[in-house]
């Protein structure tokens, strides 16, 4: 669905300052029916990537393939894509009804009046359709370019950062949408600060840093199982002297939950055996997406 | 097609909801109602013609104003809100969302022009005056000039400020270059010292290049100095208009073409 070869973006900052490589032999390809994640820090490139798919950026060296076009801002490969901005850059006169008029107008022609209204409701904009975008929350404007996307239907859709400063109810109505949509086959490439909405939704995260891809991955594969170590939970009478390979914190139910490296664990189980403690769960610690954010952007790509 | 009706509704929309463009209207409005309408209840007999006359051109000028204030408005506000943006990243070329704006602002300035055409037929049936053709003659030419202004315009605003694009337009039009031209004629005829003569004459070929390049609002009007003092058509003079049609097509395209070009250059991130 996309495809970026050893894309180069350097931005020129006048004569007196260094030129900025945005991006720095950017590479990515992600697969029809993806829900693909762009992670990164800040300046990491994730913006610059969007915005060269979209072709509002040209890349000084590489190619860019959307659908297996290169993409041109306007063009008909445009009537299967969709994007939703980070900040919706709206027409603010309009009302949300004339909105949605407006730019899904832009892809169909003569759209019904009930399948406005339909998207509207979809989306929970019913008793706001009348406002104008001016007065309408970010959210409300965000649940527009949602809307949008549900009457044109698009095979691949963009979202810059789309549940920043939202509310936890919008958040949850947005990934339903976006589940839902890529159920019925469209792509999905979304750029996002939020690790825990990302490992919600995605099926495949690139993590970015300095302009180029760290790791490229499914997102199973990158929140594997970490095998170096083990978190035991167990319950003992007070004073109990651990091991020192060993470290635990008290959890719930007078329970207390410890990291056991896993050379360790026949050591450890010998210990139980003549401590007399009770073990209730000994499991392989599996990593979440901030871990593993943090851990690539640490030391490199995982093994 | 489809493209180009969505992005004529919301600029039409967004005429009628700017508060700005409804604060320059009212304000050309006052000034009309202040200067003009008056005059309409104590001129004499005698001096209704050419009253009409002047109706019709303040009333054009007053149009032109803000028919450029509304091309202006609409074109920063889609690039300082990074409208634009949404618009290109759909299915919708800039060329077309360009056509649409061109479209939609030569409406407004259409339906204007009617109502100033409407107004002095008005006049002329009130008073018992000869109707004279060449008051569809003046407003047709009026209209032709409007569209090579707005287009000129709607250029200088898609690569650079506003507030310079209309400094530019004011100042470096062909009537400051014409006036300069003679002025710089004037002084080589008088200049004696060979090295004066030289630069002179250079700054004179370098003027005479500037006026050439410029575009013409009213290439043919001198062309036709008695219709616009006397408003009487010959079929003769219908020419000129045809001239000024090609011209102003010519002007628009040329303009027109450019404009899309640095949209395409311009960048909308």
């Amino acid at each position: 669905m996309i495809e970026a070869r050893d894309v180069t973006v350097v931005f020129k900052r006048g004569i007196r300052r260094k030129p900025l490589r945005a991006l720095d032999g950017f590479n990515v390809t992600v697969h029809r029916g993806d829900v693909f994640g762009l992670l990164g820090p800040n300046g990491a490139g994730k913006s610059t990537a969007m915005y060269c798919f979209l072709g509002l950026i040209r890349p000084t060296q590489g190619s860019i393939r959307v659908g297996g076009l290169e993409p041109v801002p306007g063009s008909k490969s445009f009537e299967r894509i969709a994007y939703v901005p980070e900040e919706p850059h709206y027409h603010l006169y309009l009302t949300v009804f004339e909105a949605l008029r407006y730019y899904a107008g832009l892809y169909v022609n003569d759209i019904p009046k009930a399948r406005l209204e339909e998207a509207i409701r979809r989306v929970g904009l019913t008793e706001f359709r009348d406002m104008r975008l001016d007065r309408c929350s970010k959210g409300m404007k965000q649940k527009l370019g949602i809307a949008t996307c549900l009457i044109t239907q698009p095979d691949l859709v963009f979202l810059d950062e789309p549940t920043r400063g939202l509310d936890p109810v919008i958040v949850k109505e947005f990934r339903d949408i976006i589940l839902d949509m890529n159920r019925q086959g469209a792509t999905f490439v979304i750029n996002s600060h939020i690790l825990s909405e990302v490992e919600m939704v995605c099926n495949r995260v690139a993590i970015m840093d300095h302009g180029r891809v760290v790791v490229q991955d499914d997102l199973r594969q990158l929140m594997k199982y970490d095998s170096d170590t083990y978190i035991v939970e167990f319950s003992g009478p007070d004073g109990l002297v651990l091991p020192e390979f060993m470290t635990a914190t008290p959890s719930l139910h007078d329970l207390r939950r410890g990291a056991l490296p896993s050379q360790h664990l026949p050591e450890f189980m010998r210990f139980v055996e003549t401590s007399g403690i009770k073990l209730w769960s000994c499991a392989l610690k599996r990593q979440n997406l901030e871990e593993a954010f943090f851990k690539i952007l640490k030391g490199g790509p995982m093994g | 097609m489809k493209a180009f009706r969505a992005n004529l509704i919301a600029n039409l929309i967004f005429f009628r909801r700017n508060r700005l463009a409804a604060l320059v209207a009212l304000f050309i409005c006052f000034i009309w109602a202040t200067t003009l309408i008056p005059s309409l209840f104590f001129v004499s007999a005698r001096d209704k013609f050419q009253l009409i006359k002047m109706l019709i051109e303040q009333s054009q000028w007053f149009v032109m104003f803000f028919t450029a204030s509304l091309a202006v408005m609409t074109l920063y506000y889609n690039f300082n809100q990074r409208c634009f943006k949404m618009v290109i990243t759909k299915p919708c070329p800039s060329e077309i969302w360009l056509l649409a704006h061109f479209a939609a602002v030569l409406l407004v300035a259409a339906v204007l022009y009617m109502f100033v055409l409407a107004g002095a037929l008005i006049l002329f049936k009130v008073w018992h005056i000869p109707l004279q053709w060449g008051v569809f003659y003046v407003i047709a030419e009026g209209f032709l000039q409007l569209v090579v202004i707005l287009s000129v315009l709607s250029f200088l605003v898609t690569v650079m400020h506003p507030f310079l694009a209309i400094i530019l337009i004011s100042i470096f039009n062909e009537g400051t270059f014409y006036g300069l031209l003679v002025l710089l004629s004037a002084a080589l005829h008088q200049a004696t010292a060979p090295w004066v003569k030289f630069w002179y004459g250079a700054a004179n070929v370098a003027t005479y290049a500037f006026y050439l390049i410029l575009p013409s609002y009213s290439l043919f009007e001198k062309k036709v100095p008695t219709l616009h003092s006397t408003l009487r058509m010959g079929w003769g003079d219908l020419k000129w208009l045809g001239l000024s049609f090609l011209y102003t097509v010519l002007a628009g395209a040329l303009f027109y073409t450019l404009s899309a070009l640095a949209l395409r250059r311009r960048r909308h991130t």
